[in-house]
């Protein structure tokens, strides 16, 4: 009855499936911030327990990045930002 | 200078010659250096394109990272004012309350990031020696420890 709107929806469905999760954020090592202070991050911005949020800053630390939560590409985003405010190095990769 | 925490959960450095205000005017000229769209842009070059960073995120960081230049200033100038009015002994003193601890620490990072960029230090336990650094990367290393120090205070008296 529509036909003209369905290109638009296919459109937008191919644009969802796209970012549909999984999503991982991801955390780089670099050689300023202090490493007691990425785990604090964690554990403010994720809630991780302090042990968990220490566990992941050595991944960083020694393997230079750490996959620190997978999820809903909306949500990693968000996340993304708080990281970023906390001046880490933080992006998004989709999950595998 | 001395830096010591307050009893209200603070911080206060303690100025002992005028030259630690040269070197606390350092921090907002070392992090501002490259500009002040250079972290921000630097942080959201790490996005892909179907995010919205430019021209949402971006602005709100350099907004962010701008006010904590700001505080710090804002702290150096009370602190300079009260020396001028003589209401404070010796050289004067910054006072680092906990509600501008975060500021602090972040203005601070910004000025080790700037640095950092510039004279590409590395890993500071990989530094065996400074002979091989011009003076002016030598100065910039030195700023860097004691920026670095700040920052440790600020982790361990201040910041939860």
């Amino acid at each position: 009855m529509v036909p003209v709107e369905t290109p638009i929806i296919k459109k937008k469905a191919k644009q969802s499936t796209e970012l549909d999760g999984p999503w991982t954020v991801v955390v780089f090592d670099d050689p300023v911030n202090l490493m007691e202070y990425v785990a604090k991050v964690f554990q403010k911005v994720f809630g991780y327990s302090r042990a968990k949020a220490e566990e992941l800053m050595m991944t960083v630390h020694k393997a230079g990045k750490a996959l620190v939560w997978t999820g809903s590409r909306e949500r990693a985003e968000l996340y993304v930002q708080q990281l970023q405010q906390y001046q880490l190095q933080a992006s998004l990769e989709k999950s595998k | 200078m001395r830096v010591m925490p307050t009893l209200e959960g603070g911080l206060r450095i303690e100025i002992e010659t005028p030259t630690d205000w040269l070197v606390l005017e350092q921090i907002s000229d070392d992090a501002l250096d490259g500009g002040e769209d250079r972290l921000p842009q630097r942080l959201g070059a790490l996005m892909d394109e179907q995010s919205e960073w430019e021209e949402v995120v971006i602005p709100e960081l350099k907004a962010l990272f701008n006010g904590q230049i700001t505080c710090v200033v804002e702290g150096m100038q009370r602190g300079q004012a009260e020396v001028e009015l003589g209401e404070e002994a010796a050289w004067g003193e910054v006072r680092i309350p906990k509600a501008d601890a975060e500021n602090w620490y972040g203005a601070l990072n910004q000025a080790r990031l700037a640095l950092e960029s510039r004279y590409k230090f590395g890993p500071t336990e990989e530094i065996e020696s400074l002979d091989d650094f011009s003076e002016e990367k030598r100065s910039a290393f030195v700023r860097n420890q004691f920026y670095n120090a700040l920052q440790g205070v600020l982790l361990d008296y201040v910041l939860e």
